[in-house]
């Protein structure tokens, strides 16, 4: 016993020791989550070929952020696919099969997500896959693609999906170069910002994907509407102290700067702005423009910034299921309010899913990746019979319908890339809370 | 607008370099007592600016003024450095250098993540009110705050060597930093004169933290450590533990981060700080500030 204590003392004094010299070399993250399995040896195309009898659940993957910096994207999403899967468990399931949900976490960084995806794929042999975001798209498309997954993305902009997808990959998300576009136009044109026409921008870009992915498409729009381009700088995210690049910014002398940014370098540099007597406006996009923003900066700082966000669906808004599945979620998962992040495209993304999977099933199909990529624009598309949620979609399905899925975003008609077009709406800050200035259709674009 | 630029920038080069001068001085006195590099010295910066906020913002009942709480930030980091030397370094403190700079990677590790568990990862700042920058005599801009962390750095630096020169305290300490054992055989309860280095060396740690918090906000619990490597290059350009070096190097490194970030790239601003440690390294492996203290 006694020699028993005395071993373990001694290697848990290695594993401290290796841990503290491995984080001694640091810098670059926990490189965590290679503990997860990568057995990527064998038969990748197994991949939900249902042999396993009919009773087995066909399996959800979640692949999304669940700890680190970008967990609350994970928090946002899970629970609305969550309640999606009880309804259709409720229904029956998917050809007398329940739905189960299981979570690859990719901790938003692509090392994670490359073993978390692999888990997904060959361990857990998922049938659909929501997610992922931006920061780790790049890193797992091509496994994806290859296992013939169907995925359907809530929460991606990203352009390089702009030009892919529309076999396997889909998105309930409006992509960042329209999102640029947005951004560009609404600061041209007073009656989007409701403040002035702008016409000298500058544009400071963090140096990660997720933010790289705006530039091009907010300066190409902005030069192409008339404006001029002072200067765009890539930033390096993370650092303690931004007033070189603000003074450099300030130096090329514009009227509006867009900071495409994580919201902690953002409090940053517009504080560091406002120290050095800063006197153009911010246009902020969607990762800044909510209440956590708000509620870490000073009020004297952000009055008068615009920010970019998807707006409500007028028809979805009008015919009041926007607020019934506010009330829905906020019950179900315990929410504050249902406007969070991601949620509404994260409901659109999850009933397109289901709906895909019971078009399958419902034409006697084997519930294959194939069968239910190539059902995901169909059950989408109008015309035929539109419907709202998956109760509404399964009974006409059964009844022999082509259902046209009407989402929360939008009408969520994929095109040939599997994108989606929805509304943008801008906001203004004021005293420490976002509120609408202006709207722009997708048509203005 | 040249020489306005190139003004500014000497003048943020010496705001961060005041912050790192306190820093480095605290790190320099405990290796010149203790003979070696603590790693675990950036968490006394965490602890001194997480204690300050938690203060300030009355998370322990009740809401200290913000100076009154830096002071007792630091008085509590400066027990915590006595507490943790004499648990963690003490006991092995005869068994070379190795064996105790190792232990100190795990104690800063341990430090980091009790206060991560504790208090979370998400960003913090102190209550401070955010200023814009007075000019002074049309040349520089300064906030007041930013001109208050110059103040208190070079009073701290004051202090520091009035207590290095002119205290009993600080002969003893110079006395065994010079030869413990010669110190020893003097009389020097050597062992009392390591405990108040350590009390001296982790409050002038706390209070870098605070006056980075000032300047730097929002922050996270890994804030101390990160910093620790720009506070090791002043260390090791001043030459090891020579307070008066760690100052001079503290300043240099400072200017090297601010002119590098503003007339080469914004983007390496601490590559600046080892680009010159590097050469210093190379040409003058004492410090550029040779002899002792």
């Amino acid at each position: 016993m006694r020699i028993d204590r005395r071993r373990f003392l001694k290697r848990t004094g290695g594993v401290a020791t290796i841990a503290a010299l491995a984080g001694c070399t640091g810098g670059d993250g926990d490189g965590g989550g290679d503990d997860t399995t990568t057995s990527s040896g064998g038969d990748t195309t197994t991949t939900s070929s249902g042999g396993g009898g009919s009773s087995d659940p066909l399996k959800i993957g979640v692949l999304l952020p669940f700890s680190g910096d970008y967990a609350w994207v994970g928090a946002n999403v899970l629970p609305v696919v969550n309640m999606i899967v009880e309804e259709i468990n409720a229904e029956g399931g998917i050809g007398g099969r329940n739905l189960t949900v299981v979570q690859g976490d990719t901790e938003a960084s692509p090392d994670a997500s490359v073993s978390a995806t692999n888990r997904l794929v060959n361990v857990e042999n998922v049938s659909g896959v929501i997610g992922p975001t931006s920061i780790t798209m790049s890193a797992v498309i091509d496994t994806l693609v290859e296992n013939e997954v169907p995925v359907v993305t809530p929460t991606a902009g990203t352009t390089s999906l702009d030009s892919r997808g529309g076999e396997y990959i889909f998105r309930t998300v409006s992509s960042d170069s329209l999102g640029g576009r947005a951004i560009a136009k609404a600061a041209r044109e007073q009656q989007y910002n409701s403040i002035q026409d702008y016409e000298r921008m500058a544009l400071m870009v963090g140096n990660k994907e997720v933010f790289q992915s705006f530039k091009e498409p907010v300066r190409s729009s902005f030069e192409e509407f008339g404006g001029t381009i002072t200067t765009a700088m890539d930033i390096r995210t993370g650092k303690a102290s931004y007033t070189s690049e603000v003074q450099q910014m300030m130096d090329s002398d514009p009227d509006i700067t867009v900071l495409i940014a994580s919201v902690e370098d953002s409090i940053k540099i517009t504080e560091a702005g406002f120290q050095a007597g800063y006197e153009g406006n911010w246009f902020a996009t969607q990762d800044q423009t909510n209440q956590d923003f708000l509620s870490q900066s000073e009020n004297q700082v952000t009055d008068g910034m615009l920010g970019l966000n998807a707006a409500t669906y007028q028809p979805a808004q009008e015919a009041g299921r926007l607020e019934s599945f506010f009330d829905r979620i906020t019950e179900y998962a315990g929410w504050e309010e249902g406007g969070k992040v991601f949620a509404t495209n994260t409901y659109d993304a999850m009933n397109v899913m289901g709906l895909a999977m019971k078009q399958v099933a419902a034409n006697d199909g084997d519930l294959s990746g194939p069968n239910i990529a190539s059902a995901i624009p169909e059950v989408a598309k109008p015309p035929e019979e539109q419907v709202t949620s998956y109760t509404q979609g399964a009974s006409s399905i059964e009844g022999g319908a082509d259902v046209d899925y009407e989402g929360l975003v939008g009408p969520i008609n994929f095109d040939e890339n599997g994108d989606i077009v929805a509304p943008f709406a801008i906001k203004k800050a004021q005293d420490g809370s976002w509120t609408e200035a202006g709207r722009l259709p997708p048509e203005a674009l | 607008m040249v020489l306005d630029n190139l003004l500014q920038t000497v003048v943020f080069g010496l705001i961060e370099g005041s912050v790192i001068a306190v820093g480095a001085v605290g790190l320099t006195l405990s290796y010149g007592v203790t003979r070696f590099i603590n790693f675990a010295y950036g968490e006394f910066l965490t602890y001194g600016a997480y204690l300050t906020v938690f203060l300030a913002g009355g998370l322990f009942g009740l809401s200290v003024p913000l100076p009154a709480a830096a002071v007792l930030a630091i008085v509590v980091v400066g027990l915590l450095g006595v507490g943790v030397s004499r648990v963690f370094f003490e006991p092995i403190s005869n068994r070379g250098a190795l064996p105790l700079l190792i232990t100190s990677i795990g104690v800063s590790f341990v430090l980091r993540n009790l206060l991560q568990g504790w208090v979370g990862v998400s960003a913090r700042q102190l209550p401070i009110p955010l200023m814009r920058r007075t000019d002074y005599f049309g040349l520089v801009r300064l906030t007041d705050l930013e001109l208050g962390v110059i103040v208190v750095s070079v009073v701290t630096m004051l202090a520091i060597h009035l207590l290095l020169q002119r205290t009993m305290l600080g002969k003893r300490m110079r006395a065994t930093s010079g030869n413990r054992a010669l110190a020893e055989v003097a009389g020097i309860d050597t062992t009392n004169v390591v405990r108040q280095t350590w009390f001296i060396s982790a409050g002038a740690g706390a209070m870098a933290g605070i006056l980075y918090a000032v300047l730097f906000s929002p922050f996270r619990p890994g804030v101390g450590f990160e910093y620790l490597i720009v506070v090791f290059a002043a260390t090791l350009l001043g030459g090891i533990g020579r307070p008066y070096g760690a100052m001079l190097g503290a300043v240099f490194i400072g200017l090297a981060m601010n002119f590098g970030s503003t007339y080469l790239s914004a983007n390496y601003t601490r590559a600046y700080a080892f680009i010159i440690l590097v050469g210093v390294l190379l040409f003058k492996p004492e410090g550029i500030r040779g002899g002792e203290f």
